[in-house]
């Protein structure tokens, strides 16, 4: 059987190998079908009257983001180069806060987001890709930025261009591993909430759990945002809000989590920052939708309280490690909601540290959340299991807790409180059944005179005989020192006198074999049709009294 | 107990509102509205077609989305053509998809596109692909002619929607129009990854159980499954031949990790015939497997036949499912079984199964009643019914692993009732022989000074035989009240069997033991002299530890040897 769940453990296991596998050629190995040229020199930039020539994207993008303020105008332009002639010629660039108009030898060939520039709402960024005409060998390309927000343009993607859906390719390549770990994340915090908050009434201590997932599921939600991967599933204004408002939404539910899991130690004073920090966030979100503040200057707001949050997450982790306050399953939904604050914290490191655009530093960012959100979901299911496994070993104690309770302990037989419940139940089926009452003779004659081992072993043998004769019964049990209660549901009044027959039949055998003392038993039966009542206890007394009579019947046999 | 049962209820009410508000976000994301704006208007073209099938006459007018193509055979060529709007937006295009066809695309007789071709060459069959097809200025008002050569037999029926719109629009469209699907398939292949991951770590601790590994790999292929059947792939990257191979491997593998589950002990009826059914599925994947790669016969052959045998497979596996679910309700109300057990997590977990399967027969079904009975075509099927099987399915894995957490709690509760049964005499509520034995054992251990009493109840056996046994009881609770009352705290008192009793003493103060035995004296002298019907009578015995070489149980003996010497005592003194 071992070797069987080996081999299948290890099919199983060359499956998802190849699964994986799958997945890396694709992201190592995507053939390209045309040329793609990434313009990274040759550019000239104007901003406030200022000109720069020939620089490349990487000086671009260190102007705009020390110099370009709230309100101004940038614009660099360069010339493209010939690749090739592809299909569905397109521009790809990534514009963050911005409104921009795309100029090819001066002539406008894409614009967006005026509108919103011209009414004072928020623009957020994302990736935009721009259809050139045929004949764009050659031409000027001219890229105006109308900027909404100081110090922008923290990440720059360099503008590219090729065939539209190569474009595509490149970017969804790039941000593969977030774009899989938000989605998945997103699915799997609704998928647990909804399944912990069905659960939740009869078991109050899901309550971590839905906090967690839910916590897991808003997380993923910003994930999405913050890779700007929202424009390609959904419409831009559904998609910008969702970053923010999912990043502070995980204030209020990191609380929460934390809260619940330390409940015990929550004193008023948490309870009231608590409220502060929460009305805070809210109020924050309520601004943005008014239009009065927008998110992009208040950033830094949350930023500071999430780093507070964050920072108190991990000193309850550290605290926790030391002293083992928190159960298991706790610990571990703790831990996954630290590693998910870790990512954070290295992601407004690199925000606020960072003053030059390294692709390793980018390629850092791309790697670190996902993963930490994978292990987050890791840590939620885990903590599944554990509920599991707990639930395992409590069904073994219960089993042997069972059997001591309902078992007798010397002959192995059903004892007296299994016999009660079970001779109560025979009342709800509508089946006839008989019940043999035994009684042991001399049971006290022989303790007294040879002792508690004696009389122990005269019970055994007696339960021994009683097993081999009654073979196919359905219910035996010793009900008292030296009675004995059969059920079953022959009702044939030969067969049971065949088996009581059998078993005298032992009983003398063993009594020939063995005279240390001499073994007899008195037995009466009574099935269920003789009976008018439906009560099962009748039935047994019937059967007590019949054992009676065949007592007194070999008493008197004994003695005369 | 009132209020308490209306919190519950009250509690239970907002717990699934609240739970409704998560599918319900599902699908308000999957609405349109939520969709990317097109900049200009998508058309799809379905109507004003002319059709022609090899050297047969062109058929005009004709709708593609019906267009009766009857069964095609390799080399077969089916030829489209539509005039091209007069005027065109920006960035205009033509859309469709295409499946184990080489495509030539001619506008106006000039050929713009090819598909296939080189996978044709190389004896490989052309993979799902969408072909977009540029249109300048100067294509306005042409005709577009687009001639499909079949590469398989009976491999097309139909054809896909062609769209005509600006081609960001229409990519855009395309893929959020499959975006519940993506983001479902994602989470299942990701979700049974971890799983996988995890089974493995957990394996030791949950019983060498292994069907969490077979929900993984059923999570995992059904995700890739619809992430490649929706043709999801196309969208995101490349390598479509990847990505149809690997729509037929999953596809073959899903029936063996279903029954795989199915068998790791879920199920009580029907296991030999499963593993005989789960080889050939093995063997069905690994011979196919081997024939496609090796260039013999592709993947797409197969399909009816699996098609086939999954419907058999699936019967058979509902019926089994079906019968597992009726003995483990029968199980739970027959008389001899365990009933503190409950079976609801296992049958959620067939009920899971069950879904699933027949969702898959459904979908198989309507598969093919497109594909061979319909005039449109396996182009226009969905499948949405295997993602929402799917999805329960995972689901109802995730709740009979919630219910095992209900069982645990009941066991909490149960495990306190049984220890009391389990170490509680019932007639008498003293402690039983199990427990005083246990007491007696620990006392052995310890370097505890402490003292035995033996007690027997005289003539019980006469009481029972004179007045039966209801008497005999109240003689015995007689006692064991008595008792109860002259030994407290700390000792325990015990009875060890039908007329046996025992009071262990964690002391051994001689004077004030022998004062409690006075005390039990006079109740028992009390009681006979009101009730002079049953006269009560026992005979004990004392024993005390004097140094640490004593067992528990040598005391015991000695106690008991002494009870002896009384009761003859008053055996002599009757006679």
């Amino acid at each position: 059987m071992k070797g069987r769940v080996t081999l299948l453990i290890l099919l199983i296991s060359s499956f998802f190998i190849t699964i994986t596998f799958g997945l890396l050629v694709w992201t190592i190995n995507s053939p390209q079908l045309f040329s793609l040229a990434f313009l990274s020199d040759g550019w000239n930039l104007e901003l406030n009257g200022e000109q720069y020539n020939n620089i490349n994207t990487d000086k671009v993008r260190s102007i705009i983001f020390n110099k370009a303020k709230k309100g101004d105008v940038v614009s660099f332009s360069t010339v493209l180069p010939d690749i090739d002639n592809p299909p569905f010629p397109s521009l790809g660039i990534y514009t963050s806060n911005s409104a921009y108009s795309i100029f090819l030898d001066n002539q406008l060939i894409g614009s967006d987001f005026h509108k919103l520039y011209d009414s004072n709402d928020f623009i957020g960024g994302g990736y935009n890709f721009i259809m050139l005409p045929d004949d764009y060998v050659g031409k000027t390309l001219k890229i105006k930025l109308w900027i909404t927000v100081d110090y922008s343009y923290h990440n720059f993607l360099i503008p590219m261009i090729g065939s539209y859906h190569d474009l595509r390719f490149a970017v969804f390549r790039v941000l593969m591993l977030p774009m899989l770990s938000g989605i998945f994340l997103c699915l799997f915090g609704g998928f647990f909430t909804f399944v912990s908050l069905i659960f939740f009434p009869i078991l109050p201590t899901l309550k971590n759990q839905i906090y967690s997932s839910l916590f897991s599921l808003v997380f993923g939600l910003w994930m999405l945002g913050h890779f700007r991967l929202t424009s390609f599933f959904a419409n831009a204004s559904f998609g910008t809000s969702v970053e923010y408002s999912s990043l502070i939404l995980l204030i209020p539910l990191a609380l929460l989590l934390l809260c619940s899991l330390y409940k015990n130690k929550i004193t008023k004073y948490h309870i009231i920052a608590s409220i502060i920090v929460i009305s805070i966030s809210l109020t924050l979100i309520l601004l943005h939708v008014l239009k009065i503040i927008f998110m992009t200057s208040t950033i830094f707001i949350v930023h500071i309280i999430g780093s507070i949050i964050i920072g108190l997450i991990l000193y309850c982790r550290f605290k926790t490690f030391k002293t083992h306050s928190l159960s298991k399953s706790d610990s571990t939904l703790l831990n996954g909601i630290s590693i998910l604050s870790i990512s954070l914290i290295f992601d407004e490191i690199l925000y606020y540290a960072s003053n030059s655009f390294d692709s390793i530093e980018g390629l850092i960012d791309l790697i670190i959340i996902p993963i930490a959100a994978f292990i987050n979901a890791a840590c939620i299911i885990s903590n599944y299991y554990l509920y599991v496994t707990e639930a395992l070993a409590q069904q073994q104690e219960v089993v042997s807790l069972a059997h001591l309770a309902y078992a007798d302990g010397l002959t192995n037989l059903a004892n007296r409180s299994k016999a009660d419940k079970y001779i109560a139940s025979l009342e709800k089926s509508n089946e006839d059944y008989t019940i043999i009452s035994l009684d042991l003779n001399g049971l006290k004659t022989v303790n007294d005179e040879l002792g508690h081992s004696a009389g122990d072993q005269y019970i055994r043998e007696f339960a021994l005989a009683l097993m081999e004769s009654f073979q196919e019964i359905q219910f035996t049990a010793r009900i008292g020192g030296d009675e004995f209660v059969i059920i079953s549901n022959i009702t044939d009044i030969d067969i049971i006198q065949n088996y009581l027959y059998k078993v005298r039949q032992k009983l003398e055998l063993l009594n020939q074999s063995d005279t240390k003392y001499y073994r007899s038993v008195a037995a009466g039966f009574a099935m269920r049709h003789e009976i008018n009542s439906n009560n099962s206890r009748d039935v047994y007394l019937l059967a007590d009294k019949r054992m009676y009579i065949d007592k007194q019947k070999i008493h008197e046999k004994m003695f005369h | 107990m009132q209020t308490k049962k209306l919190n519950v209820t009250k509690k239970y009410i907002i717990c699934f509102f609240l739970a409704a508000l998560i599918p319900l976000l599902l699908l308000a994301f999957n609405a349109s509205v939520v969709n990317t704006k097109p900049q200009y208007e998508i058309t799809v073209l379905d109507t004003g077609w002319t059709l022609q099938k090899n050297e047969a006459n062109p058929i005009m007018n004709v709708n593609i989305a019906s267009p009766n193509l009857g069964t095609t055979l390799s080399g077969d060529v089916l030829t489209i053509s539509h005039k091209i709007p007069d005027f065109l937006v920006p960035g205009s295009a033509i859309v469709f998809r295409t499946a184990m066809c080489t495509v030539n695309v001619y506008i106006e007789d000039n050929l713009v596109e090819s598909f296939g071709q080189d996978y044709d060459r190389d004896k490989k069959i052309p993979p799902k692909h969408f072909v977009y097809i540029p249109l300048s200025k100067n294509h306005a008002g042409k005709t577009i002619r687009i001639e499909f050569t079949v590469v398989e037999d009976y491999a097309v029926t139909g054809f896909s929607k062609v769209y005509y719109g600006n081609v960001e629009d229409i990519s855009s469209f395309l893929l959020q129009e499959k975006r519940m699907h993506m983001f479902i398939g994602i989470f299942l292949i990701v979700f049974g990854i971890e799983q996988f991951v995890l089974s493995i770590k957990f394996f030791k601790s949950l019983d060498q159980d292994i069907s969490p590994f077979f929900s993984s790999l059923i999570s995992t292929s059904l995700g890739c499954y619809i992430l490649c059947y929706y043709s999801i792939f196309c969208h995101i990257c490349n390598n479509d031949y990847l990505f149809t191979l690997l729509e037929y491997l999953t596809l073959f593998t899903i029936p063996i990790g279903i029954f795989g589950f199915m068998i790791s002990g879920h199920i009580s009826y029907g296991k030999k015939f499963l593993n005989i059914l789960i080889t050939c599925n093995l063997l069905f994947l690994l011979t196919t497997t081997i024939l496609n790669f090796s260039g013999i016969m592709h993947y797409c052959h197969f399909i009816t036949l699996m098609h086939i045998g999954s419907l058999i497979e699936s019967i058979y596996a509902i019926y089994i499912l079906i019968r597992s679910i009726l003995n483990n309700i029968q199980n739970s109300h027959s008389l001899n079984v365990e009933y503190y057990e409950s079976t609801a997590p296992t049958n959620v977990l067939l009920l899971g199964a069950f879904l699933f399967v027949s969702c898959s027969i459904f979908e198989i079904a309507k598969y093919d009643m497109l594909k061979f009975f319909s005039p449109s075509g396996e182009f226009r099927t969905d499948i949405s019914f295997i993602t929402m099987g799917a999805l329960f399915f995972v689901i109802c894995v995730n709740i009979s692993y919630s219910l095992s957490l209900v069982n645990k709690v009941n066991s909490k509760n149960i495990k306190s009732q049984l220890e009391g049964i389990a170490y509680t005499d019932p007639l008498t509520g003293l402690a039983n022989r199990s427990r005083c034995e246990q007491i007696l054992e620990s006392l052995t251990n310890s370097k505890n000074y402490f003292a035995i009493i033996s007690i027997d109840l005289d003539h019980l056996k006469a009481v029972n035989d004179t007045f039966g046994h209801t008497v005999g009881d109240t003689y015995i609770i007689t006692l064991s009240n008595m008792l109860k009352s002259t030994f407290e705290e700390p000792s325990v008192t015990g009875r060890m069997g039908g007329d046996e009793f025992i009071v262990i003493m964690p002391y051994s103060n001689r004077q004030h033991i022998k004062t409690l035995l006075a005390s039990l004296s006079q109740k028992k002298d009390d009681y006979n002299a009101n009730n002079p019907d049953i006269k009560l009578s026992f005979s004990y015995g004392v024993a005390y530890r004097t140094n640490f070489t004593q067992s528990s149980k040598d005391i015991y003996n000695m106690a008991d040897n002494n009870m002896y010497k009384m009761k003859a005592l008053h055996h002599n003194s009757n006679n």
